[in-house]
C-alpha cells in the first residue's frame, strides 16, 4: 500500500493543540486559586484575570467542538480516528468543567474569612491543590501522547485526593462544632474540597478515554454489559 | 454461533500462472452479510466468481483448494458448475436485465429453465419481486421491458432474478456503485432483509455501506486475507494495522 497525504491528521493535530490550551489554562487557575488560599498572590488584578481565562475556555470548547461536528459530518472517521474524535468531544466537555470549578474555587477563595484556627487545614488544602494539579497535567500529557500507563496511574491519584477531601471535611466538621463564628468558612472550604474533588474527577474521565483511545475498551461502569449487536441493529 | 454456510480452506486463484488470491482460509455464515474491501486488484471480484465457479471460465484461470457450501465441497469433479451456480446467485456493478425480455421474463426465464410449472410461475414471480421490493413499483407494468426500468429498479431486478430459483447465497459484485444514494438506500434496506432467507456476500468500495449493512467484514489485500471480523471491531478497533491504515484512508 501507499502513504495517502491525509488532511484529517492536519485537524486533528489542531483540536489536539486546542485541547492542550485548554488544559493549559485549567492549570493556571487553580494555581491562582492556590496562591489566593495561602496569600501568596499579590497581583490586584487576579480576579479579572481569571474570569477572562474562564472565557477564554469557553471559547476553546465551543471551537473544539464545531471542528468536532464538521469531522464527524464530512469525513466519517472510523477505527482510531472515530475513537480519538469521541475521546476529544469527552474531553472538551471535561475541561470545560474543569475550568468552571477552578474558577469557582478561586472566588470562594477570596472571600473566605482566615483565622488561625484554620492554619492546619488550610495546609492540607495546599497538599491536595498540588495532587489535583499534577492529576490534570497528567491527564493532558496522556491524552497528547496516548499513554496507556499514565493514565493508568491517574486512576489511583484520584483515590488520594477523594481520601485528602474526606480528611479535611473531617477536620472542618469538628472546627464548626467549636467554633461556631467559623461556621461560614468552614462551609465554603467544604464546599471548595468537593470542587477540587470533581476536578480531578474530570482528570480521570481524561484518563479513561485514552484507555478507550489506545485499546478500544470502555473501563467505566464495568458492572453494566455490552449491549448485544442484535438489539443496536433494531 | 450461527451455521457454517460456506467454508473455504485454502482457496488461491491465478490468472496464467499470476497468482491473485493466495491461501484464504475462512467461514461464511448463514443468513448474515458479509462484506469484502479491499483496493481495487486486491482480488475481492475473482474472490466471488471462485465461488460461483465462474473462475474457472477465463481461459488460463487457475484454482486450487476447497470451497464447502452446505458442506459440499463444489470443486469436487462430479460437481456440475450449472448446479453451483443454482445454489449461489449473482448480482453486478452495473444493472444488467436481459434485453429484449419483459419485466416478467427476466425474472421467469431462470425457473423456466429449471423447469418450473407454469400455474405457479406467476408466484414465484410475483415472490421474488416482492423479495427483492420491487412489486409495488412494477406489478401493473410486467409486460414492459425491464431494460425500461431505472437504474434502481433495474439493479432490484436483477436481485428478483437471482432470487427466484432460491439461492442460498447470493454474491453482489459493488451492486449500487453505479446508483443515486436513494436507489443505494433501497438496496441496502433490501440486503439487510434479504438475510432472513439467504446469505448476502458483497464486494464494495463503500467502507460506510459496508458498515452499515454487514454482519461480518473481510479485509482483502495483494490477494490476502489480511482480517476477517464482526462489523463492527474492523471498524471501531481492527486489530491489524493494514485494516486500520486502509479504512482511515490512510493508505490505498
Ligand atoms: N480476466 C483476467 N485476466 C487476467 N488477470 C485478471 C483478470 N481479471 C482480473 N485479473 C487480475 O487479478 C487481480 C484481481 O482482480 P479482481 O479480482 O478483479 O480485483 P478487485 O475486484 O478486488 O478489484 C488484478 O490484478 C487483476 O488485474
Ligand atoms: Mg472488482
Amino acid at each position: 500500500m501507499r502513504k495517502i497525504q491525509n488532511k484529517l491528521d492536519e485537524r486533528l493535530n489542531y483540536i489536539r493543540s486546542l485541547i492542550l490550551d485548554m488544559g493549559g489554562f485549567v492549570e493556571k487557575t487553580i494555581a491562582s486559586a492556590c496562591d489566593l488560599l495561602l496569600d501568596k498572590n499579590p497581583n490586584p488584578n487576579i480576579m479579572h484575570e481569571l474570569k477572562m481565562r474562564e472565557e477564554e475556555i469557553n471559547t476553546l470548547q465551543l471551537r473544539v467542538s464545531r471542528v468536532c461536528f464538521k469531522i464527524l459530518a464530512r469525513e466519517s472517521p472510523v477505527a482510531g480516528d472515530l475513537r480519538l474524535i469521541l475521546a476529544i468531544v469527552n474531553a472538551n466537555t471535561d475541561l470545560e468543567r474543569m475550568g468552571d470549578l477552578a474558577f469557582n474555587i478561586a472566588m470562594k477563595v477570596e472571600s473566605i474569612e482566615k483565622d488561625p484556627i484554620l492554619d492546619e487545614i488550610i495546609h492540607m488544602y495546599e497538599s491536595m491543590f498540588a495532587q489535583v494539579s499534577k492529576m490534570v497535567h497528567s491527564s493532558l500529557d496522556a491524552f497528547v501522547a496516548e499513554d496507556e500507563r499514565l493514565s493508568r496511574k491517574i486512576l489511583i491519584q484520584d483515590d488520594n485526593v477523594d481520601q485528602i477531601r474526606d480528611k479535611v471535611r473531617k477536620g472542618l466538621e469538628d472546627i464548626t462544632l467549636s467554633h461556631n463564628r467559623l461556621i461560614k468558612p468552614c462551609i465554603d472550604l467544604i464546599i471548595m474540597a468537593g470542587e477540587l474533588e470533581r476536578i480531578a474527577d474530570h482528570a480521570t474521565n481524561i484518563a479513561e478515554e485514552v484507555i478507550f483511545l489506545k485499546t478500544g475498551d470502555d473501563i467505566r461502569h464495568q458492572d453494566i454489559p455490552d449491549q448485544p449487536e442484535e438489539e443496536y441493529k433494531k | 454461533m450461527s451455521d457454517v454456510l460456506v467454508k473455504i480452506r485454502n482457496l488461491s486463484a491465478s490468472f496464467s500462472s499470476v497468482t491473485v488470491l493466495k491461501n484464504i482460509n475462512l467461514e461464511i455464515p448463514s443468513r448474515k452479510v458479509v462484506a469484502f474491501i479491499g483496493p481495487s486488484g486486491c482480488g475481492k471480484s475473482t474472490f466471488l466468481r471462485c465461488l460461483n465457479r465462474m473462475h474457472e471460465e477465463v481461459p488460463g484461470a487457475d484454482i486450487q483448494g476447497q470451497i464447502f457450501l452446505e458442506g459440499q465441497n463444489i470443486y469436487e469433479k462430479h460437481i456440475d458448475p450449472v448446479l453451483v451456480r443454482r445454489k449461489v446467485g449473482m448480482v453486478f456493478q452495473k444493472p444488467n436485465p436481459f434485453p429484449g425480455l419483459s419485466i416478467f421474463d427476466n425474472v421467469a426465464v431462470g425457473l423456466k429453465l429449471m423447469g418450473v410449472k407454469k400455474r405457479v410461475l406467476y408466484e414465484r414471480v410475483e415472490d421474488s419481486l416482492k423479495q427483492a421490493a420491487l412489486w409495488g413499483e412494477v406489478k401493473n407494468i410486467l409486460k414492459r421491458q425491464g431494460t425500461s426500468l431505472s437504474g434502481g429498479q433495474q439493479q432490484r431486478l436483477c436481485i428478483a432474478r437471482a432470487l427466484a430459483i432460491n439461492p442460498s447465497v447470493v454474491l453482489m459484485d459493488e451492486p449500487t456503485s453505479a446508483l443515486d444514494p436513494i436507489s443505494t438506500a433501497r438496496i441496502e434496506n433490501l440486503i439487510r432483509r434479504l438475510k432472513e432467507k439467504v446469505t448476502v456476500i458483497i464486494v464494495t468500495h463503500n467502507m460506510q455501506q459496508a458498515s452499515r449493512i454487514s454482519d461480518k467484514t473481510a479485509f482483502l489485500l495483494s490477494g490476502e486475507l489480511v482480517e476477517y471480523e464482526k462489523t463492527s471491531k474492523i471498524f471501531t478497533n481492527p486489530s491489524e494495522v493494514r485494516t486500520e491504515s486502509y479504512i482511515t484512508g490512510r493508505f490505498g
